[in-house]
């Protein structure tokens, strides 16, 4: 079972996934944007045998993918799963991805620094993240001279990242806060706590289904815990406020909710060409009409939402139907696909 | 909030720095963030700031700093804000300090470090106490026992270095 198919509770759903990143490099070696090919090859091998010969038989079984043997569209499925990052599908140099079975677990090797390792866990569970992390980053320290300074700490390609190298987000749907114009307010106050928000696949990319990604923007003079306690406080008052503006669209406008909950089934059940963006805003209608309980699965389904957006998305959409599809093509394939897929609602 | 930008999609990111005492902000969809380079490049407020902290101090061109490791130049990371290699942080720790402060309002790090790094800090208090030790045992002329302290703090020093060059 991957890690995003596993039953969220946390917070009416609200969380749907915490994740920890860590950037670290090898002292001996230039930094990946200063790194000759001939070099990023040693640097693979050197960190994929430090894992290939690791005293812990889970993390020895870890598959190693080389980067420039798989097509783009698996790259960008795989960004769509949140295994890797968006630069990482534009490889200047050769790299490589350290992926556990579950894919909670992945070591992109030359993306920004030598070194990302990135744990994922379903729910608001940073904690159980970072101690993943820490398993894997302790394991290669033991292994490997990382370039690490007694006062700077963890010596990183970007200066943004330098001391900790870690950066903490949960991924959070905030649909009552987004449609009522909120969250530009709650943006503001953000920054001051050293947090940022961005869209669904981190930095640069588009906010669609109102998912968000809250996360540290400070690495150095604070601990780890420090900042996953600052980032995680922080979320929980945005998600009283999603809780209080979604409380009051169900006591005021509850008519209007219900149509639009059920306007959205209705297009989801019957349409027969859906663009992406389109898909994820209606989904994301649905997910808020289950957590407020407006609508249900028939014979108590289990139905992930979640899941069903990132099967919807253009890379995993045309894995799904294994061929390579259009844009026009894959707007027909995902109608047919969430027609198929989603399961029966009723009041 | 409206993107500064495009001014039709809703802004998703804040971008805050503080510049020459001020604090600017942008604020930006995903779409133009990602998308208009340009417009990032002339207004990256990330570069603008270090180009305020560069201005103040920055080098003639003949005696322009280069790490000796990497070959990494000021002109360089103003240009794509990344650093080349370990040794930069050293060769350029007069620029990179005050950008440090500006980003995280701080220079030093608290947080977790190598084991290796504890174990060599270890050593180091290890070899003070045993120092504390052999003053005290020399003021109370205990010679014995400042000659067994000298040589345990010649073993500690003596054994392997675990950390750096």
């Amino acid at each position: 079972m991957k890690w995003y198919e596993k039953e969220n509770e946390t917070y009416h759903g609200i969380i749907i996934s915490s994740r920890i990143r860590l950037a670290r490099n090898l002292r001996k070696y230039n930094f990946p944007s200063k790194l000759s090919d001939d070099d990023s090859i040693k640097v693979i091998d050197i960190i994929s045998d430090a894992i290939a010969s690791a005293s812990d038989h889970a993390v020895s079984l870890f598959e190693k993918i080389d980067m420039q043997n798989i097509s783009q569209i698996d790259k960008i499925a795989m960004m769509e799963r949140h295994i890797i990052s968006p630069i990482f599908i534009r490889d200047k140099i050769p790299s490589a991805l350290i992926l556990s079975k579950d894919e909670s677990l992945s070591i992109m090797i030359n993306e920004e620094d030598h070194i990302r390792i990135q744990s994922m866990e379903i729910g608001m569970n940073l904690y159980t993240a970072l101690a993943n992390a820490y398993h894997v980053d302790d394991l290669l320290e033991e292994k490997l001279d990382v370039a690490f300074d007694p006062s700077l700490g963890y010596l990183t390609a970007c200066p943004t990242n330098v001391g900790t190298g870690m950066r903490a987000s949960y991924m959070i749907h905030l649909p009552a806060l987004e449609t009522t114009g909120k969250l530009r307010f709650l943006l503001d106050a953000i920054g001051k706590f050293g947090l940022t928000v961005r869209g669904m696949h981190g930095e640069g990319s588009d906010a669609q289904g109102s998912l968000f990604q809250i996360s540290n923007q400070i690495t150095l003079g604070v601990t780890d815990e420090e900042i996953i306690d600052n980032l995680t406080s922080v979320t929980k008052q945005i998600i009283e406020q999603e809780l209080v503006v979604r409380n009051k669209l169900i006591d005021e406008k509850r008519l209007e909710f219900e149509d639009a909950v059920y306007r959205s089934y209705g297009i989801l059940k019957h349409v027969r060409i859906l663009p992406s963006k389109e898909a994820m805003t209606l989904l994301s209608d649905i997910k808020l009409g289950l957590e407020l309980g407006i609508i249900k699965t028939a014979e108590e389904k289990k139905i992930n939402i979640f899941d069903l957006m990132t099967c919807i998305q253009p890379a995993n959409l045309q894995k799904l139907q294994h061929k390579e599809l259009n844009i026009e093509d894959r707007d027909i394939a995902r109608a047919t696909f969430i027609r198929e897929n989603l399961p029966d609602l009723i009041e | 909030m409206l993107c500064d930008h495009c001014r039709q999609r809703p802004a998703t990111m804040v971008i805050s720095q503080q510049i020459d005492g001020k604090q600017v902000k942008v604020y930006l969809c995903e779409t133009c963030a990602n998308e208009n380079e340009a417009y990032m490049i002339q207004n990256n407020p990330f570069e603008q700031f270090m180009g305020g902290v560069f201005n103040q101090k920055k080098p003639h061109s003949k005696d322009q700093i280069k790490c000796n490791n990497c070959g990494m130049t000021i002109d360089e990371f103003r240009k794509n804000s990344k650093i080349g290699c370990s040794n930069c942080y050293y060769v350029f720790e007069g620029y990179l300090s005050p950008i440090f402060k500006q980003i995280h309002g701080s220079t030093r790090h608290t947080g977790k470090r190598p084991i290796k790094y504890n174990a060599e800090l270890l050593k180091i208090n290890q070899i003070n106490n045993l120092k504390i030790a052999l003053q005290e045992a020399i003021e109370v002329e205990n010679y014995e026992q400042a000659a067994i302290l000298r040589d345990e703090i010649k073993a500690v020093q003596k054994s392997e270095r675990i950390v750096g060059d």
